[in-house]
């Protein structure tokens, strides 16, 4: 194992046979591709301010291109301007290149930068074209490790160094932008690249190459490029993105983030740097490439070591997660050492995490001394975490094995849980639950009324803690307390809560012996869910206290009873109904709502109060106006039973007490007797329906209105059709036998024969016969309709013949 | 302006390149979508051309359109790149004429001074005559001319170094690419034309080292027009003191052969016929001969300042210099020319007007205190005036 070496410069007589730059000399068997890659990586310019008429001392002074390229062939070479050529053309230069297959074992330890300014290094041509191999474990430069500390020391762009470990880095393992150095001589930007050579990682300084000089950085191939201020790098603003660039001389550099694993490295002095690459190379898998892969191998070499930086101390967490996954490579001793420095490095409130991971490194080498000082550490952490956590925390993974710390881990959440925010409660609880931690029944129920309950009463439909009602029946126990403490002052959502679940996690079922509270809202979800209806749901909870206005809105949502709800209610509760307060009052309100103006709900309505009058204790709890009209239309209703009294001669006085008696009351309620009179009259004679018609235009009106709504449409009320021609028969012209008249021409005249058939029917049937005659007569005078106009020989024939045969029918 | 070219080749990398297969490079900016593309090296324009600084992302589209949404951040750009080598194209580059001029020879034959003095005539002397301006198309072009070559010329008084070979040369193989502007008129109006100009400043060995053949066929091949230059000294039988050739890499007849050979592989070149593209070949560092040469003899004198290109005073030269090849045992060379090529003229140039002189350190400084070149652009306004760009 050797160096091949090669001279490179502009001379008369060379390798190539003809006078130009060329090899001056090689060693033998140089492959020719080798050597034209020699001859591009050593190309060289003198700075712009060194012209034809420079001195020799200045050409002397010209700055020194030491480069290295890895590769196959690892070329290592010093290039030196020499001014004018064997032609006495300005621009010659000298380069002495070696070169290796094997660099590590030909450098023998060395690191390529440390062959700056070697002995050996030559600048003139050799007598002869044949140079002998340089042998490996070549002398050593006046670069080392000591005078680049020293030079790091006294650098005032020693602060830089983080960020140019970082992009040094990057520009070996990403090659996105190349790194430039621009100082005032070569020999500092050798020394700043020793200085990367130090404390990289060994596998980038293998892979970096790099040169003290190029006057073009811009075409320049290596990663690590220096230059002078005089170069032709333009060092504007656009250069700072364009290279990762520090320039020392006005101590500018890039804007890059720095990576922190380049802060540690920036900490280590480089005196010491071989220790820590030796204990790095002891913790790493080989795999490691960017400084995000190096990262936790090197807090783990710092984190423990003496003279290691600080800031490594501040990263307990990458270690542990790292530590965790490697552990079973490491062997016992760095388990240890790394576990209890990672221990003494966790702060509160980030180490529940780490313990976890901690706890599978120390799995892996079953040390029962690490682990309890694991739990012991995750018990205190626990709690602190219990009280601090925020509610969007990652679920806690810690497993406690020993029995020591399953016995502090049990008192500390007995300690923590009554303190613990209802999220963070829970989440112990699952732990405990998922570890077989104990807790005591008293914890559980507290934290069944202070966390879960109010929990689950406030996020129903989510299946927050349910595995834990069933797992903990003292929790159950506490929500069940806390639910029938709010049942009362929230039962709108504690409805909500159990119709969305959380019934069914409960158990809740009726037949069980409820709390009140929770009873009703059963009853209202059993009421909503169409299983009940609502007059059974509300006599369900009585007798009781649990009936107040609440219960009955959540029962009957619009807030009010029919009437023939509250005639059942009250048929169901009778007097009963007088004790839960709300209820007289609803029933109050139906009382005094307003006229339907239907006859039928009317007389239900009369109905209703003719029933309330039938329960004393209810009808003294109605308010007084509706109290006052149930009396009267009770009193009414009496009325109207003496109206259907068969007694001969009974009909005329009991048709005077009632007009008498309803031209008294208010209006309203005067209203609702003659409506509640209303579907009575049907089942009057003709008669005396036409007589009451004859003596009430009010009810003549109504009975119009109720008879247009039942004989109009598609299908006709024909029995209500043929008793109103008995009254028209029977009615006084004064009285509104023209309205009525007018009404069936408009309904029952527009009718076709087959319809008019059928009343001649019923009247036929019922043995009405001066109705029947009277309904021939009335239908025989109809008008013509279009087509018996058209032919029956026109409209005004027609309606003339018709108008004259209804005055003849008059008369 | 001339309308869109339907093929053309990159004036960087010498690939033929169809306009609609140019490609486009973001410029960076934010874009509608709030993003901004980031920088990094392009890993072709580094392999291709050296250049490492970080660019913006590089995205196919149709190169015919002026403007491409970039895929990346969704912001327009006008900025063509060559597909191939993805350096960015000059701002005329498929809606001017695209004319390669490769400017070829033996080593230590002038090439590097010859080609800054012309481009400096044509940029103001012979320029300000034709009514033509010449500029840089890119930064490199401009801040490289400028410095390397110019300034050192003619204000540093100095001679360039030798010119490297491609592998030594740390700026990679980037040629120096021009946009000449010529007022011409057509059909009784005043038009723009402008032209492409592509020079590579080859080193002599580049012709000879396997290793740069491939990218200086490409060049050849790609060439519209060659100025070969030759040193007559290099002849044998010239008078005065003969500098004569110690290699292939500097004999012109080796020189001219191995071009020729290269030429003749090209695509476009017909089997056994002649090669159609105009070659220059041109004498440079005649002020030399002055001494030896006849005093009638047009090729001492200036060359016209009245007209553009004087056809009848080229031919004069052409006839004298054949004359003298005869004289200096070279008459191979117009045997070799008269059998391979269909257009070709000699040309005899001084590009300095004077040898150098030595300074105190020994170097070679520009003799007085003027450039006097002699001819200089005689072998490129023939070129043009062959390829009908005049």
């Amino acid at each position: 194992m050797a160096f091949g070496q090669l001279y490179y410069t502009s001379c008369r007589a060379g390798l190539s046979g003809s006078p130009g730059f060329q090899f001056q000399a090689a060693s033998p068997g140089l492959d020719p591709d080798v050597m034209r890659e020699v001859e591009t990586a050593t190309a060289y310019q003198p700075p712009r301010s060194l012209t034809s008429s420079a001195t020799a001392e200045q050409i002397q002074a010209a700055p020194v291109s030491f480069c290295y390229l890895p590769g196959g062939h690892a070329i290592l070479a010093r290039v030196v301007f020499i001014g004018n050529d064997y032609s006495h053309r300005f621009g010659n230069y000298f380069a002495h290149a070696l070169v290796s297959r094997q660099p590590e074992q030909d450098l023998a330890g060395q690191l390529p930068i440390e062959l700056w300014q070697a002995p050996f290094w030559s600048t003139e041509a050799a007598a002869r074209q044949q140079l002998d191999e340089l042998p490996a474990g070549p002398p050593p430069g006046t670069l080392n490790r000591a005078m680049v500390a020293a030079f790091l020391r006294d650098h005032p762009g020693r602060r830089h160094l983080p960020t140019l470990l970082t992009a040094a880095q990057d520009t070996v393992t990403e090659q996105h932008r190349k790194l430039v150095i621009v100082e005032e001589h070569p020999e500092r930007v050798a020394c700043w690249i020793a200085a990367l050579s130090y404390l990289l990682p060994p596998a980038t300084v293998a892979r970096m190459s790099f040169t003290t000089y190029d006057r073009q950085p811009r075409y320049s191939r290596p990663d690590v490029i220096g230059t002078v201020p005089d170069g032709d790098l333009d060092r504007s603003a656009d250069a700072f993105d364009e290279y990762f660039l520090f320039d020392f001389t006005t101590d500018k550099v890039s804007d890059i983030p720095v990576h922190p694993i380049g802060e540690l490295l920036a900490d280590v002095d480089v005196t010491a740097a071989p220790e820590m690459w030796t204990r790095i190379d002891s913790l790493a898998d080989r795999t490691e490439c960017t400084f995000t892969d190096w990262a936790p191998v090197i807090v783990a070499a710092q984190i423990s070591w003496s003279s290691g930086s600080e800031k490594a101390r501040d990263m307990p967490v990458l270690l542990a997660s790292w530590l965790g996954r490697n552990a079973s490579r490491l062997g016992s001793q760095w388990v240890r050492e790394l576990v209890t420095a990672t221990l003494a490095c966790l702060t509160d409130g980030n180490a529940l995490a780490p313990l976890t991971e901690l706890m599978c490194a120390v799995d892996a080498i079953d040390s029962d001394e690490l682990r309890g000082q694991i739990e012991e550490r995750g018990v205190s952490e626990l709690v602190w975490w219990a009280l601090n956590s925020d509610p969007d925390s990652d679920p806690i993974r810690l497993t406690i094995r020993t029995e020591a710390g399953r016995r502090q881990a049990a008192e500390a959440l007995d300690e923590a849980l009554p303190r613990a925010p209802a999220p963070a409660g829970l989440m112990l609880l699952d732990w405990a639950h998922l570890t077989g931690i104990p807790v005591s029944a008293a914890a559980l129920h507290r934290a069944g009324v202070e966390q879960l309950g109010p929990v689950l009463l406030q996020q129903s439909g989510q299946q927050i803690g349910l595995p834990l009602l069933r797992h903990f029946p003292e929790l159950r126990e506490g929500v069940l307390s806390y639910l029938d403490s709010v049942a009362f002052v929230d039962t709108g959502q504690l409805v909500t809560a159990l119709s969305a679940g959380l019934g069914e996690a409960l158990g809740i079922d009726l037949a069980d012996q409820q709390s009140a509270g929770i009873r009703r809202a059963t009853l209202v979800i059993q009421v909503r869910s169409g299983q009940l209806d609502p007059v059974t749901a509300l006599t369900r909870m009585f007798p009781g206290s649990a009936v107040d206005q609440k219960f009955l809105e959540l029962l009957w949502p619009q807030a009010y009873w029919s009437i023939s709800e509250a005639a059942e209610i009250l048929r169901c509760l009778g007097d009963y109904s007088a004790r839960a307060v709300p209820v007289p009052s609803w029933l109050s309100a139906t009382v005094l709502a307003d006229p339907r103006l239907l006859p039928a709900e009317e007389a239900a309505h009369t109905l209703l109060c003719v029933d309330l009058t039938r329960y004393p204790a209810v009808l003294e709890e109605l308010s007084p106006p509706a109290r006052e009209r149930a009396r009267l239309l009770a009193q009414v209703d009496g009325w109207i039973n003496d109206l259907t009294d068969p007694s001969p001669g009974q009909f005329t006085p009991a048709l005077n007490q009632f007009l008498d008696g309803t031209s008294r009351l208010d209006p309203a309620t005067r209203r609702r007797a003659e409506l509640a009179l209303l579907p009575l009259l049907s089942r009057l004679p003709a008669s005396r329906e036409a007589k009451i018609l004859d003596h009430s235009p009010q009810i003549f009106a109504d009975y119009r209105k109720l008879l247009a709504a039942q004989i109009s449409g598609a299908s006709p009320n024909f029995a209500q059709a043929a008793r109103s021609f008995a009254l028209l028969r029977l009615l006084g012209e004064e009285s509104g036998w023209r309205d009525l008249d007018a009404l069936l021409l408009k309904t029952v005249g527009k009718w076709n024969q087959r319809k008019l058939a059928e009343i001649d029917h019923l009247l036929d049937s019922q043995g009405e016969v001066q109705a029947l005659k009277y309904f021939r007569k009335w239908s025989r005078a109809i008008p013509p309709g279009r087509l018996r106009r058209v032919t029956s020989g026109g409209y005004k024939v027609a309606t003339g013949l018709a108008d004259l045969s209804r005055k003849r029918r008059r008369k | 302006m001339s309308g869109l070219t339907a093929g053309s080749h990159c004036p960087y990398c010498y690939r033929p390149l169809p306009v609609k297969e140019i490609m486009y490079r973001c410029v960076g900016r934010i874009g509608p979508t709030g993003k901004k593309c980031e920088r990094k090296i392009d890993p072709v324009l580094s392999r291709q051309t050296g250049d490492n600084a970080t660019q913006f992302p590089a995205f196919p589209d149709d190169g015919r359109k002026r403007h491409a949404v970039c895929p990346h951040c969704q912001g327009s750009t006008e900025q063509h790149i060559c597909r191939y080598c993805h350096s960015t194209l000059p701002v005329h580059f498929g809606r001017a004429d695209n004319r390669q001029i490769a400017l070829v020879g033996a080593k230590e034959s002038g090439k590097t001074v010859y080609m800054t003095v012309l481009l400096h005539e044509l940029m103001h002397e012979v320029g300000r005559r034709l009514k033509a301006s010449v500029l840089g198309a890119d930064d490199h072009t401009r801040e490289l001319f400028f410095y390397d070559y110019e300034q050192r010329l003619y204000e540093r008084r100095e001679l360039h170094e030798q010119t490297r070979t491609a592998a030594a040369n740390p700026a990679g193989i980037r040629p120096l690419v021009f946009s000449l502007s010529l007022e011409v008129r057509r059909f009784h109006r005043r038009q723009l034309r402008r032209t492409l100009l592509s020079f590579f400043d080859t080193a002599g060995e580049d012709l000879i080292s396997t290793e740069s053949v491939a990218f200086n066929t490409r060049y050849l091949h790609s060439a519209d027009g060659i100025i070969l230059l030759l040193d007559p000294m290099q002849l044998k039988g010239t008078p005065g003191p003969s500098s004569l050739p110690t290699d292939s890499g500097s004999d012109p007849m080796a020189v001219l052969d191995r071009i020729t050979a290269l030429l003749h592989t090209s695509p476009t070149a017909k089997k056994s016929g002649r090669i159609n593209k105009p070659l220059a070949v041109v004498f440079s560092k005649m002020d030399t001969m002055d001494e030896a040469l006849p005093p009638e003899f047009q090729v001492q004198r200036y060359s016209s300042s009245e007209t553009t290109f004087d056809e009848a005073d080229s031919l004069a030269v052409d006839a004298e210099l054949r004359e003298l090849l005869v004289g200096w045992h070279s008459s191979s060379m117009e045997n070799l020319l008269d059998t391979n090529y269909r257009r070709y003229r000699f040309f005899g140039v001084s590009a300095l007007g004077e040898s150098p002189t030595r300074d105190e350190n020994g170097s070679q400084r520009i003799a007085g205190d003027l450039l006097r070149p002699r001819r200089v652009h005689d072998p490129f306004l023939w070129l043009l005036n062959e390829l009908r760009t005049l």
